[in-house]
């Protein structure tokens, strides 16, 4: 049987080429992604460097900043603060005697004074002559506001001399 | 064509992971990227204009302090670096002799910090370039710290009336170097003073127990914690304190003289 080829020109093959353009711009965005990392790679050593050279400068600074001048200005900020603080804090004796003074009645003499300055409290030993006197006294220590209480220890009378005598702690504000 | 159909889209899935496991890291990964690079660079450009910056004000603060001269004395006198017993014993008996009682007995106790002021540590940031750099956590541990005061008791015994023992008292609160009574026990005395009989003694003899606080404060020697104290951060030194100190305590501390030195035999009277 015979064929009968009705195409006026001869049949050209086509061979697309390997690289067109979808495999030119596939190429280019991995030469770029090279590009970048490469990049990345030498800006970071060059980075690395830099805050070597950075730091290598800091740490001699440093250096200098410890054991110079600055240790004698670290020491008078560090006294100025603490004698701050200790003068704030300060407590006067003069105070305690003051008011015991002033609430001493005339008829009432002490013995005996302890003042302890952690507890704040002060303990009398007190002489009086009568009952009246010593309840005068108690409510004499009341009155006075530099006291937040008041505590009656003892209370006794002497049988040899007949007076009495009575230990008072009495707390400061 | 079949290969040329599997190179494309294996360039892109390259370029993709490329991007995930290699280019994306390499700018950002929390410790060696390039961006956590520039973090520290900032970092370490930062603590040096800092120290820099502090550097200057070391220097302008240290000529005012050198520029004070003996007006500091008045806060180195309050709190010493050491006991100076000599001292200490020198001024109790100009206070005594001027008030008028009686010292028969002086101890002092020995340096030991309050129970209340345990040392206080500061933390510090560290200048690791790991990229562990730390600003002050407190994970970067305790590496500084700053002197508080040791304490040391002092007793002293004393004998007199009631306004020489309360002169006494006034004259120790006035003392320019701190001091902190810490009890005081007054009784009428019972025992005969050198020169009396016994039952010779004058009714109104008080006898009186003190104890008081001195203490002492170690030189502050900058560390890693402390470098970044505030008060370089300022170019002016706060000195009020000065005037503070010698607004409350007048009386200065008496520095004993040696005298003569020196004896053949030191055992002969």
């Amino acid at each position: 049987m015979s064929t009968i080829n009705l195409a006026d020109q001869k049949e050209v093959k086509s061979y697309a080429s390997f690289f067109n353009g979808g495999m030119i711009n596939a190429f280019l965005i991995l030469l770029v992604a090279c590009l970048v990392y490469g990049g990345l790679v030498y800006m970071n050593k060059k980075v690395v460097a830099e805050t070597q050279d950075v730091h290598a400068q800091y740490m001699g600074e440093y250096g200098k900043f410890l054991t110079g001048k600055a240790n004698g200005i670290i020491d008078f900020k560090n006294r100025s603060v603490i004698a701050g603080n200790l003068l704030d804090k300060s407590f006067f004796m003069r105070d305690v005697f003051s008011h015991i003074e002033a609430s001493i009645l005339p008829s009432v003499y002490l013995s005996k004074m302890n003042y302890n300055n952690k507890t704040k409290v002060i303990s009398l030993s007190c002489i009086t002559d009568s009952l009246d006197s010593e309840s005068r006294q108690l409510l004499s220590f009341q009155s006075n506001e530099y006291f937040s209480s008041l505590s009656l220890d003892k209370s006794a009378i002497d049988a040899k001399t007949g007076l009495m005598s009575f230990d008072v702690s009495l707390k400061i504000k | 064509m079949k290969l040329k159909l599997l190179v494309v889209p294996s360039i892109i899935a390259a370029v993709i992971i490329m991007g995930i496991w290699l280019i994306y890291p390499a700018y950002y990964n929390g410790t060696d990227g390039l961006k956590d690079r520039y973090d520290q660079l900032g970092k370490e450009k930062t603590k040096l204009e800092a120290i820099q910056g502090r550097s200057v004000n070391v220097d302008t603060l240290s000529n005012q302090l050198d520029a004070l001269s003996s007006d500091k004395d008045a806060l180195y006198g309050f709190i010493p670096e050491n006991i100076k017993e000599a001292e200490i014993i020198k001024t109790l008996s100009q206070m005594a002799s001027d008030a008028g009682v009686l010292v028969y007995n002086v101890s002092l106790g020995k340096p030991a910090y309050d129970k209340t002021e345990a040392p206080q540590f500061d933390t510090m940031g560290a200048t690791s370039l790991d990229g562990n750099a730390t600003d002050g956590s407190a994970d970067a541990g305790t590496v500084g710290t700053l002197p508080v005061p040791k304490n040391f008791e002092t007793s002293v015994e004393i004998s007199g009336n009631y306004f020489q023992i309360k002169e006494f008292l006034k004259k120790l609160n006035d003392f320019s170097r701190y001091n902190e009574v810490t009890s005081v026990l007054v009784v009428k005395n019972t025992t005969p003073e050198n020169g009396q009989e016994d039952g010779a003694i004058p009714s109104d003899i008080l006898r009186a127990d003190l104890k008081m606080n001195f203490n002492i404060l170690g030189k502050a020697v900058l560390s890693d914690g402390t470098t970044s104290d505030a008060v370089f951060s300022n170019s002016t030194l706060d000195t009020k304190i000065i005037s503070q100190i010698r607004e409350q305590r007048v009386l200065n501390a008496i520095h004993p003289e040696i005298g003569q030195q020196g004896r053949e035999n030191p055992f002969v009277k």
